[in-house]
């Protein structure tokens, strides 16, 4: 196991790099002219760009720029924003509690949902409830989550009054952004959780289970579903990516005060160090997780552990 | 003969399909003694492995249904059951092993898991003495140092100890009978040989009886004391293991007989049964085996005959039995 | 010696006989799917309207009766005869500007992903039928492109470019998908190049690029195929993501995503502003979704997420 996760984890540094190096070459190398003076605007005063670029270290060559840019990644510095003067990591690590709320909620709906409809779904096949939960999932991961969520935004805020437009702060301003940025992983969730269970449910031991005289609750969600899950467990990974960038659109939605959020703004202001920073740090995430993903594979599955 | 464990009555088990209904069991009626091995031989489609399932009654509904017939399990009719009752049999009074050793055990779930599981949901027992009671069966089912054998995941071990694994889960409750469905037929003819032995073994340590189920008659002549042979979804056949090898009656079973290599024969002709079983959605209205019959005649192909008994409980269901000189090789 | 590499063209030309058969038994199999058929009926009913536009709309869809006439009365009319849908803010007809939507998501779906079946396509079946350090090489880059979170990415593009627009969407979509395609390419290649044909026509003395646009390419066309039916749904809803965000199409063009980042104003007012564009998105998406869906159930069921 120890050297599984090793192994793995060793694995991750290369694409870490790939990662920092394509961000770095986005900002740098393609940005036509000079990044500060596009941010700045034309009016800025030369000393001021002139400070900001030696204090960057722009005038510097690219190959020392690269090497500086991966060296203090690693480390955790991300450089300084345009606008702000502030540090990025500050910046996003400021902004990260918001949108990890929103994430880990949105995730934990869409698991309850999304297993939950796809276990009921498969148990009875081509029923009612299979039906429905099926067409909602058809529907649910052909829904823009931002519609979703304007959408939701006019039913529950504007036309019952039942929770707020948006904004962050009680767990109230939490239910509508997370129920829309979770729904198409729901979706995703439930059709993987359906067609694996589907699966299971026609192998032989899970007829040796039956066999048993087990209860048919216990046939399923102690023998088929924990080996249902390994390839649900592999959506819900891959799916985080799109999470990720549905905050993006489910922050701006309910201007929900996150890093997604952030990142737009710093679009909008061609705030380069804070955009390449944002992107870095989510994509860094996007991978850890996925880490972590690869890592209970171990945990539910025995037979990887001893590969 | 002793006391009757189990006995079916004109059992019918139909798949009811898009396509058509399946007649899989359509009549099937044997008894089991106790302490004794009933071996149940015929082709794949012959209606056997449903014929199983349907005792343990686990049958996938839809599209299977078992339509008629009664279970008689020590008396009690099992199709009358509630599933609940019908749960507390299962893996308890009457187990059952399968086909394949590779996928009949949970993967990611211990042996000693997966034995423990049937011993804490009939006998009550904590975990505790749930996994102490494991290590026992493993020794009991020859797994050398069951201690260690019993903390291991099913991928860790070759399939012949996996199906002594699934010997051990079926015989952890000490049940009644013993349903085995194609045990060995996975098996490497060795280790064939080691589990036929240790069934016969444990057999007769837990008086358990034995209903085999099997398409190779070598194996019905190792361990069955009474043979019932299946076609197209009925009994043709049922004796005595000895008269059946000696004096079969249905030409289906000569069939059989001839079709096994023997060591001392003086042809070296393998006789394949001719011909495919027919198609289960569009069976025959006479006789199942008429169309590939070398004694058929006009009258097999339209009338189906019943069950005959001869003498001393050796059945038959044939027309034309009684003309025959059916001697085996 | 020259009879034998005769018998091996026809064997390879039997090949493709049956290839010829298994896609009309596929399209005999997609014909029964319900599912499909209806997805298929929808995204046909889309590309008449892209295509008939001019035709079906009942306006100009950039018409500005308030800006060009100072007709302000018109701005943000309710649903009436002329103006099935109402009008938005500058008085343009909602229902026109939906119809000619359907014509900048088409566009987009399409070209993002011709851009990356041109690059999957290429950089896929080099890494796998060279194999080698080539292949290395290339995995390393579909690694590292597939580690990002898709959208996220396509927002870094996006900022690179000094005034975003339509054009840069097609770019930083295609830059973001071939990936995905890439690595189909390449598992599928990897797998044909062994099979016997394909050693038949090398020992014919084709030429690499030859083996791989005749034999190993519309070998693989299937999970390409579903690959870029599912592409283009989500293509067109990135697109749309990207225009809400306001970083995407710019206006006037009556992109939905842009559509529904206008209507976000009028939540309490007039929410029309936001139901059809979501609504216009959706069935599409829809509609090439359980298309894909079908397709893949029928070509590859292997494939299966």
């Amino acid at each position: 196991m120890l050297t599984y996760i090793i192994r793995k984890g060793a694995m991750a540094i290369p694409i870490l790099i790939g990662i920092a190096t394509i961000t770095f070459l986005l900002n740098f190398v393609f940005v036509p002219g000079d990044p500060v003076r596009i941010a700045m605007g034309t009016n800025a005063d030369p000393d001021t760009m002139e400070t900001i670029r030696e204090e960057m270290g722009l005038n510097d060559p690219l190959i020392m720029q690269y090497g500086r840019f991966i060296g203090n990644a690693a480390r955790g510095d991300l450089g300084i924003s345009y606008t702000t003067r502030r540090p990025v990591m500050d910046m996003i690590l400021s902004r990260l509690p918001a949108t990890a709320m929103l994430a880990t909620s949105a995730m934990a709906i869409a698991i309850i949902m999304g297993v939950t409809a796809g276990i009921v779904s498969a148990v009875k096949p081509y029923s009612f409830w299979d039906y429905i939960f099926m067409s909602g999932a058809m529907v649910g991961v052909s829904m823009p989550v931002y519609w979703l969520g304007l959408v939701l935004i006019v039913i529950f805020a504007v036309n019952f009054n039942l929770l707020p437009v948006g904004g962050y702060g009680s767990y109230r301003h939490l239910i509508l952004p997370a129920i829309a940025l979770g729904s198409r992983q729901a979706a995703y969730i439930a059709r993987m959780t359906r067609s694996s269970m589907l699966e299971i449910i026609n192998k032989d031991y899970i007829k040796t289970a039956r066999a048993k005289g087990l209860a048919e609750k216990i046939v399923i969600i102690k023998h088929a579903l924990r080996n249902a899950m390994i390839p649900v467990i592999t959506v819900i990974g891959t799916q985080l990516g799109y999470l990720l960038g549905g905050t993006v659109l489910t922050e701006v939605t309910f201007s929900w005060p996150g890093i997604g959020r952030m990142a737009i703004d710093a679009v909008f202001r061609r705030d380069f160090p804070l955009i390449q920073g944002t992107v870095l740090f989510l994509a860094a995430v996007f991978i850890i997780v996925n880490l972590l993903v690869d890592l209970s594979y171990g945990v539910l599955d025995p037979r990887i552990r001893y590969d | 003969m002793g006391d009757t464990i189990l006995e079916v009555n004109d059992l019918q088990t139909y798949f009811f399909t898009s396509k058509g209904t399946v007649k899989a069991v359509d009549g099937v009626s044997f008894s089991i003694e106790k302490g004794q091995t009933l071996g149940v031989v015929g082709e794949s489609g012959s209606g056997k492995s449903v014929t199983a399932s349907s005792i343990m009654q686990l049958i996938p509904n839809p599209p299977g249904e078992i339509v008629g017939g009664e279970i008689n399990f020590k008396g009690q009719n099992l199709l009358n059951k509630s599933i609940d009752q019908i749960r507390k049999i299962r893996g308890n009074e009457i187990s059952m092993i399968f086909q394949e050793p590779m996928t009949s055990l949970n993967p990611v779930y211990t042996v000693g898991d997966q034995i423990s599981e049937v011993l804490r949901l009939h006998q009550g027992l904590n975990k505790q003495q749930a996994l102490e009671k494991a290590v026992v069966m493993l020794e009991k089912v020859g797994i050398p140092s069951p201690e260690q054998r019993v903390h291991e995941h099913p991928h860790q071990m070759s399939g012949g100890m996996r199906q002594r694994v699934m010997i051990a889960i079926a015989l952890a409750c000490n049940p009644e009978l013993l349903i085995a469905d194609e045990p060995t037929t996975a098996l490497d003819v060795t280790i064939q040989a080691q589990i036929l032995e240790l069934m016969q073994e444990l057999k007769d340590e837990f008086e358990t009886a034995i209903m085999l189920i099997t398409h190779d008659l070598g194996v019905i002549a190792e361990v069955a004391d009474e043979v019932a042979v299946m076609y197209g979804g009925r009994v043709v056949e049922k004796t005595d293991v000895m008269t059946l090898f000696k004096n079969p009656q249905h030409p289906y079973t000569a069939g059989l007989i001839n079709s096994i290599p023997k060591l001392k024969a003086d042809t070296n002709r393998l006789e394949p049964i001719k011909g495919i079983v027919p198609d289960p959605f569009s069976f025959p209205n006479g006789c199942k085996f008429a169309n590939r019959c070398d004694y058929a005649v006009d009258k097999c192909q339209r009338y189906e005959p019943q069950l005959e008994e001869l003498d001393s409980g050796h059945i038959v269901r044939c027309w034309k039995h009684d003309s025959l000189n059916l001697k085996a090789e | 010696m020259n009879v034998e590499p005769e018998v091996r063209q026809e064997s390879i030309e039997t090949e493709e006989v049956e290839k010829y058969s298994q896609w009309k038994d596929a399209w005999r199999r997609l014909r029964k799917n319900k599912m499909a058929m209806i997805g298929l009926g929808i995204t046909l009913v889309v590309i008449f309207v892209a295509i008939f536009a001019p035709l079906l709309a009942p306006h100009d869809p950039y018409y500005s009766p308030v800006m060009e006439d100072g007709q302000a009365e018109l701005s943000m009319q309710g649903p009436s005869l002329s103006y099935p849908l109402g009008t938005d803010r500058l008085g343009r007809d909602i229902l026109s500007r939906i119809i000619y939507g359907t014509r900048i998501s088409l566009i987009v779906g399409v070209i993002t992903q011709l851009i990356a079946l041109a690059i999957g396509i290429t950089l896929g079946s080099v890494a796998g039928y060279y194999g080698g350090i080539v292949d290395d090489v290339i995995s390393y880059f579909i690694n590292v492109f597939l580690a990002f979170p898709f959208l996220l990415f396509a927002i870094a593009i996006m900022a690179v470019f000094q005034d975003p627009g339509i054009e840069q969407v097609f770019l930083a979509l295609g830059l973001v998908t071939w990936p995905g395609l890439a690595r189909i390419v390449r598992g599928e290649v990897m797998s044909l190049k062994e099979e016997e044909y394909i050693e038949a026509a090398r020992s014919l003395g084709a030429k690499d690029f030859r083996i791989m646009t005749k034999h190993v390419i519309p070998n693989c066309l299937a999970p390409i195929i579903v690959t870029v039916t599912l592409g283009v749904a989500g293509a067109i809803l990135a697109e749309a993501g990207l225009s809400f965000l306001g970083i995407g199409a710019q206006p006037p063009m009556p992109s939905w995503g842009l559509m529904l980042n206008a209507g976000r104003d009028y939540l309490r007012s007039d929410p029309r502003m936001m139901w059809f564009p979501g609504l216009a998105i959706m069935i599409t998406v829809l509609g090439l979704n359980l298309f894909g869906d079908g397709l893949r159930d029928v070509l590859d069921p292997k494939m299966r997420d």
